[in-house]
């Protein structure tokens, strides 16, 4: 019994840090295509969000079942074929949540298709682990894009909409304009329930960065791990690009 | 030939000034993706021109086979394409592979300069003619690495500006920056800015 309820908790702890703290719009900027072109409506982002459900759960079982074993530039090619071909079955649907809408919207549903949300998660995911952590991953990741898609929707279609006389999504930097102020809400609830957790993909001050200590008359340098604050003297750099540099 | 080759640099010009697809939300996701490294942005951007343009070619010529068999939707469409873009990717990457003998690394990317919004949204926004096709399909490759310039140049700054708030350090900020050079840009292409 205990290890039953150990594994549903683990499965839980595995979706709300796939879907919230590591979400995947939020702290690694994909997925931002379709919501910027896609989710201009609360309608549509909810089928935006059941297009990519579908296509990921489909890809990563495929992923982890079949394609292990081929080269990764040869998988990322079966990973747009499955895309497409979930896109052709969904055409009925697609046909239905895009009428009344504008002429590339049925094109936004089919590019979903071939999102770089798929073969990331794919690649970094689905070949490296079991078919049930996969589904796990999918669903989760599912549920963090369509979380932010919902979002901007809702206020694409009753803000933007509704204020102004602007076709919802025919002005991206809204969207982009309200992801950045949504991911930094994110990121202050994230840096006060779970400092732990390091996920901004974009930050620099991740834990290989250090702050280099410059001293203007020797021109020595002194290194230490980056803490808290900045100061007039300091400069941050990534190390892992100054070793690249190095080599 | 002259008159065919200025339409064809107005098509370019208009697809890396007015359009620009990644700024509009087209191939945002790559762009964001190649500005974090810059030693593979040129790569990026002849590759992702190189398919661009094979895919809106290869939908141009074989449009009058496709049209025969129509009504098509969207996504039957998009299925063709996607077979297509996979012969093209596939013959690209054996080239590289056995001739050019490119290392693991340079593989993977290539996979993600082909499979991606912006190439596979080419056969539909490139006009009617095989000019406009092979001039939007250039265009929107330069324009790529053009934004991905901007945007890694956008990047770097932030990252060390002491200024910027904790809370909107890396992605909030990227998206904020991103979201200024598309108002500035919709601008340009004529879109509606203000009420």
């Amino acid at each position: 019994m205990s290890r039953i309820k150990n594994a549903v908790l683990k499965v839980r702890t595995s979706l709300f840090k796939g879907a919230f703290v590591h979400n995947p719009v939020l702290t690694q900027a994909t997925g931002i295509f379709a919501i910027v072109c896609g989710a201009i409506s609360l309608r549509y982002g909810i089928a935006l969000t059941l297009t990519l459900g579908a296509t990921l759960l489909l890809c990563e079982a495929v992923a982890v079942l079949l394609l292990k074993a081929l080269p990764r530039w040869l998988r990322v090619a079966f990973y747009a074929l499955i895309g497409a071909g979930v896109v052709y079955a969904l055409d009925p649907f697609i046909g239905i949540i895009s009428s009344g809408g504008t002429r590339a919207l049925p094109l936004c549903f089919c590019l979903m298709g071939v999102n770089a949300l798929i073969a990331v998660r794919c690649e970094r995911f689905a070949v490296k682990s079991k078919l049930r952590y996969c589904m796990v991953d999918a669903f989760s990741t599912t549920a963090g894009f369509g979380a932010v898609a919902i979002a901007i929707g809702l206020i694409n279609e009753f803000a933007v909409g509704r204020l102004t006389d602007i076709p919802a999504g025919r002005l991206p930097f809204i969207a982009f304009l309200v992801l950045g102020f949504i991911a930094a809400v994110h990121k202050a609830v994230i840096k006060k329930f779970y400092p732990e957790e390091q996920s901004d993909t974009f930050s620099m001050r991740s834990s290989t960065d250090k702050i280099v200590f410059r001293d203007p008359g020797l021109g020595k340098k002194k290194t230490n791990k980056a803490a808290s604050g900045f100061s007039e003297d300091y400069d941050i750099i990534n190390l892992r690009g100054a070793e690249r540099e190095g080599e | 030939m002259l008159e065919i080759f200025s339409r064809m640099i107005s098509y370019a010009l208009f697809a890396l000034l007015i359009q620009t697809t990644v700024f509009g939300g087209i191939g945002i996701d790559e762009g964001v993706k190649a500005a974090k490294k810059p030693r593979y942005l040129f790569m990026y951007g002849f590759w992702v021109s190189f398919f661009s343009l094979s895919l809106s070619v290869t939908a141009r010529l074989a449009s009058p086979l496709l049209e025969k068999i129509k009504p098509w939707s969207a996504s039957q469409d998009f299925l063709c394409y996607t077979l297509m873009l996979i012969f093209i990717y596939i013959a690209a990457a054996l080239f590289c592979r056995y001739i050019l003998h490119a290392n693991r690394k340079y593989m993977n990317s290539l996979g993600f300069c082909a499979f991606n919004s912006l190439v596979m949204s080419m056969p539909a926004i490139n006009g009617g003619s095989l000019v406009s096709a092979v001039g939007t399909a250039l265009g929107a490759g330069a324009a790529f690495t053009l934004s991905v310039l901007i945007i890694r140049g956008g990047m770097k700054h932030i990252n060390l500006n002491r200024h910027i708030p904790e809370i909107f350090r890396g992605t909030p900020a990227l998206y904020i920056y991103i979201s200024l050079i598309a108002l500035a840009l919709s601008c340009v292409s004529g879109g509606t800015v203000f009420i």
